[in-house]
């Protein structure tokens, strides 16, 4: 799967940019600033209808002063070709289309340009609080499968209906019956969200300890594991257990939405314990197996966008992104760097194809290698 | 829009205030009125007066009525020991225009969600359990729709009934009539092969 002949419109600092990328290595160079990462974050926002980097206004991705953002490519597959846009005007709501007719459901779309991107900041997904390792977990396996991402859909859903029910009930006031009824719509929600995550957990393991004892040369022993509640009991009785303290802190304290994902370098957590090259090292290798899990879950190939990381990391961690890149079965890859020298030599490397752009001032220019 | 009366311009607000008329609606059906004779808006201003006026809610089931009761509660011929619960008068009116229901209705007012402010107490429920506490009713029939909110609704009311009434049943949901398979949903399609019928030749399912 490849993306063929892709407008940019709007988007951040990109006023108007085409391309026709190649099958295979896309290489964008250019100085800090100029726009690299936003084009980058352009497939992204194709891929998912959101930019990679949280944002709480939306408007904010349209380009100054301009009315609407609009990004179009052809996807082809080996069977079929279909035309994919996606659009927003200002102070409106994003549309997503296949070949010219509005997808009504994002469920429909996300999954259709499966993406993987590896940018030097990734660290925050260990780093910050069990949201960000949530929303990384939901947005793999949202591309894998529909069915998690409606049952995602189902089960917030139902939890802001239950949570805005505990804010306004008086406090004297009874509503167990009406709590239950939320938790038992939950349930089924919850089971299967629970029951793709644990696999989920279990499959990326050996891929993320072949990557991470690759790069940290084997001397380390990492785990990931999955945390959930509902390993313990059934959300139906977490929930009854725990009517009294929702009640009281007016939330709803149990149930998927405060899983986490716990990873541990020589039985410690991450989070407290490890070095920045750890981390490094640690999210690169989560990023390769997530790159693998995709792949082989999916059958397709995913875009691969790799943003300015040459630059960010030592010389051994790139050596093994680049012998990934090199023994991988790789579809499209995007990669940006600061530095055409650099640029030159890592392409001369890869079997010689490839196409090389330039970006500068949101403005994007071939180069011939 | 720039008017050349503030006369015209209140009416015109007034109009578009309406759900699905636009600026340019309303000045139409301004003007309209204005080639016309004052008696035409006479009327018709009185009209809209004495309905909102006299209008009614069926002490009985929440439809909307002239009298205390409406007519679909005062139908002898109707089957009074059937009750189907519904959102709003439009549904019960989509369900009437069908010709095929023949029992009583029960309208809430809307569907349980807290987020827009509607609980069980903001809805017409305590007079439908009311109306089970006289042991006559033998089914109820929830026409809700099959969204988040809807099947609370209904899943809240039928705990709440269910040791009131022999029979709680659910409208059917499934592929549309006249619908194509391939563009049905997944999850209606999912839900249609579970709660399949047995097909009987000597009663086609077209109604």
């Amino acid at each position: 799967m490849q993306i063929t002949d892709l407008h940019i419109t709007h988007y951040k600092n990109l006023r108007k940019v085409h391309i026709q990328p190649d099958a295979r290595f896309n290489y964008v160079v250019g100085d800090n600033g100029m726009g690299k990462t936003n084009l980058l974050d352009a497939i992204y926002y194709l891929a998912f209808g959101r930019s990679y980097f949280t944002s709480s206004n939306a408007d904010e991705l349209i380009l100054f002063e301009e009315d609407f953002l609009r990004i179009e490519t052809h996807l082809v597959t080996d069977t079929a070709r279909m035309s994919v846009v996606a659009k927003m005007p200002r102070g409106g709501k994003r549309i997503i289309e296949h070949n010219k007719q509005p997808v009504k459901q994002i469920t429909e779309h996300i999954g259709i340009i499966p993406v993987v991107f590896i940018t030097p900041d990734d660290g925050f997904i260990l780093l910050s609080a069990s949201a960000e390792r949530r929303r990384w977990m939901d947005r793999t396996l949202s591309m894998k499968d529909q069915s998690y991402l409606r049952a995602l859909k189902g089960y917030n859903k139902l939890l802001r209906q239950r949570n805005a029910l505990l804010k306004s009930a008086p406090p004297g006031q009874d509503i167990s019956q009406l709590l239950e009824t939320y938790d038992i719509q939950m349930v089924p929600f919850a089971q299967q969200i629970f029951k793709i995550r644990k696999q989920f957990t279990r499959s990326l393991l050996p891929y993320v300890l072949r990557h991470y004892q690759e790069i940290s040369l084997g001397r380390e022993d990492v785990t990931i594991s999955y945390q959930s509640q509902l390993s313990e009991a059934s959300l139906h009785e977490l929930a009854k257990a725990n009517y009294q303290t929702d009640r009281m802190t007016k939330r709803t304290g149990k149930g998927i939405h405060k899983d986490d994902l716990v990873i541990e370098i020589n039985g410690r957590p991450i989070k407290r314990f490890a070095s920045q090259g750890q981390l490094k090292s640690f999210v690169l290798s989560l990023k390769m197996a997530q790159y693998q899990f995709l792949s082989e879950q999916t059958g397709k190939r995913p875009i691969l966008l790799i943003d300015d990381i040459f630059a960010k990391l030592d010389a051994s961690r790139v050596q093994s992104l680049l012998e990934f890149l090199r023994h991988s079965a790789f579809g499209q890859v995007f990669i940006t760097d600061t530095d055409t020298g650099r640029m030159r030599h890592i392409f001369g490397k890869s079997n010689g194809d490839g196409a090389a752009y330039k970006m500068n001032e949101g403005e994007l220019q071939s180069l011939s290698v | 829009m720039n008017f050349s009366s503030k006369l015209i311009e209140d009416a015109v607000k007034a109009f578009s205030s309406l759900p699905g008329i636009g600026k340019k609606t309303a000045l139409r059906l301004v003007l309209h009125l204005l080639q016309e004779k004052e008696e035409v808006t006479a009327s018709f201003v009185q009209a809209i007066g004495v309905f909102r006026a006299d209008i009614k809610q069926c002490r009985v089931c929440g439809n909307i009525s002239d009298a205390d009761l409406c007519t679909i509660c005062l139908d002898k011929a109707r089957d009074h020991s059937t009750i189907c619960v519904v959102e709003n008068i439009r549904d019960l009116m989509a369900i009437e225009s069908t010709g095929l229901y023949k029992g009583a209705f029960h309208v809430l007012g809307g569907v349980i969600s807290p987020i827009d402010g509607v609980g069980p107490e903001q809805l017409n429920i305590d007079a439908l359990a009311k109306r089970l506490n006289h042991g006559t009713i033998k089914e109820v029939i929830m026409a809700i729709s099959p969204t988040i909110e809807g099947e609370t609704t209904i899943y809240y009311l039928s705990k709440l009934l269910e040791s009131k009434v022999p029979v709680i049943t659910q409208i059917a949901r499934g592929v549309s009539f006249g619908g194509e398979l391939e563009y049905a949903d997944e999850l209606t399609l999912a839900r249609s092969i579970a709660d399949r019928v047995p097909y009987s030749v000597h009663t086609p399912s077209a109604g």
